[in-house]
């Protein structure tokens, strides 16, 4: 385990270069609508941030869970680049669970690629409905499978070479599967969101997508995709705290020069109160976030929907939309008009409200299970 | 014995928040269950007959946390199904 010292040498000193690179177009990127280029997550595989919390069999770098998120926290807090950790960790993400899967044709062929940067991946579940109402199809054709349907509010679809995607069987299951974006009949469709508005967010369109049967994932996919979308809310918590512990040092900075009534603003009660409430929403967040992040790391997690971990999420993402809005409030025209960050910020903490699953639809699975009494997971499990 | 349904799988009982089962252990009841709501199967069951581990059982407000099918049931007994699931 590594300290917060530790982890921010370690960034710096392994990943600094890279993330000062990636950072200097950022505002150009957010102001023209350009997507993060793809040759950066080649050079973060290239240097071993990808794969840094992989085993080092496979070119990891063998980092524990409790470290990888703070190096989560870490990259969001210095990259100026806010859709870079997001659209890198959806990578990650599907590496874990193609890992998880226990076959070695996968590991090769998909999740050390990606470990090196050399391909990249992202998930493909949504279809703006709930997953009982899923209409993408998988059909088995011999000995291939045929997938139609399409995919909505994919984030880095754009620059994803592979895409973990569900479709129903003709029983009607769930069942997962790999489709390549070189794959005939594909079609990657860019679209906007209001956050993240440069991580290649898109539409997949998928037309008798032949699929051969050794990308096919098992039958059970609605839990191969919560599983997924259970480690990417954990993931997510630790990139808000970073981006928030970024926007508070940049909003104290500002205030410390700032001058008003013939003197330093920082002076006026109302603004240090203001910057109180900051503070405490920032440590705070980091104090949940941090303590969910050993409890999963020690294997006390329910790998499908763990209460904690979603509501680690929850609440991380109301502090960071109550950290914008307080920045404002404070900062007046400065950060309305004069610094993009705090509304590209603000635009981010609002896609947060929808990422991994609603805010809404956490509170009503956390409230069901808490009031069946399964509020802690009582056993050790993987996430 | 009682099935009861909230959320997201009523749709695939008819709205019904209770089904009545007469059964005396869990693998009846289940199979029952199946045969009069057979929309229920793809979605409960995976291909190999397990329940899918999106959904828990809790057998009188108690987590069945392997369900086992030799369970014994009795008539006053309420088995809930518990399902949550988010995002994409």
């Amino acid at each position: 385990m590594h300290t917060d010292v530790d982890v921010t040498e370690l960034v710096e000193q392994r990943w600094g270069a890279l993330l000062a690179r990636i950072s200097r177009a950022a505002d150009h990127r957010q102001l023209a609508g350009e997507v993060v280029p793809r040759e950066f997550f080649a050079m973060a595989g290239a240097s071993g941030l990808i794969g840094y919390a992989f085993p080092q069999d496979i070119g990891g770098g063998g980092a524990d869970l409790r470290t990888w998120g703070a190096v989560m926290e870490e990259l969001a807090r210095v990259c100026d680049e806010p859709a870079f950790p997001i659209v890198m960790s959806m990578g990650t993400g599907v590496a874990s669970v193609l890992q998880a899967c226990g076959r070695s044709d996968l590991v090769e062929h998909y999740v050390k690629p990606i470990v090196r940067g050399e391909r990249t991946a992202t998930l493909a579940f949504s279809e703006d409905a709930d997953p009982f109402s899923m209409r993408t199809e998988l059909r088995r054709t011999g000995d291939r499978y045929l997938l139609s349907g399409a995919k909505d509010f994919i984030t880095g679809a754009t620059t994803a070479d592979v895409f973990l995607t569900y479709g129903r069987d003709e029983a009607g299951r769930v069942v997962g599967c790999l489709v390549q974006s070189d794959d005939d009949g594909v079609e990657v469709l860019p679209a906007s969101g209001l956050g993240f508005r440069t991580s290649g967010m898109g539409r997949m369109v998928l037309r008798d997508v032949q699929i051969p049967a050794n990308r096919v994932l098992g039958t059970d996919g609605l839990t191969h995709a919560q599983r997924y979308l259970n480690h990417r809310r954990l993931i997510l918590a630790c990139l808000v705290t970073g981006m928030m512990r970024a926007l508070l040092a940049r909003c104290v900075t500002r205030l410390r020069t700032t001058v008003r009534h013939g003197g330093p603003v920082t002076e006026l009660p109302n603004v240090q109160a203001a910057i109180g409430r900051m503070h405490i929403a920032v440590e705070t967040t980091r104090a949940v976030v941090s303590s969910t992040l050993a409890r999963v790391a020690d294997g006390v997690v329910d790998p499908v929907f763990d209460v904690g971990i979603s509501a680690a999420k929850h609440f991380a993402t109301e502090q960071a939309l109550f950290l914008a809005t307080q920045a404002f409030r404070v900062l007046g025209g400065h950060a309305y008009y004069g610094d993009p960050r705090y509304g590209i910020f603000l635009q981010d903490c609002v896609a947060l409200l929808c990422a991994a699953g609603t805010q809404e639809l956490i509170e009503v699975n956390i409230g069901a299970l808490v009031t069946a009494g399964l509020g802690e997971p009582t056993e050790k499990s993987e996430v | 014995m009682t099935f009861r349904f909230t959320g997201l799988l009523l749709r695939f009982v008819g709205y019904q928040r209770t089904t009545e089962i007469t059964a005396t252990n869990l693998a009846d009841a289940l199979r029952q269950l199946r045969e009069r709501f057979p929309q229920l199967r793809p979605v409960l069951w995976d291909e190999s007959g397990s329940l899918i581990r999106v959904h828990r059982l809790l057998l009188n407000g108690e987590l069945l946390s392997k369900p086992d099918d030799d369970v014994p049931l009795r008539d006053t007994d309420q088995i809930e199904v518990l399902t949550a699931i988010a995002g994409g």
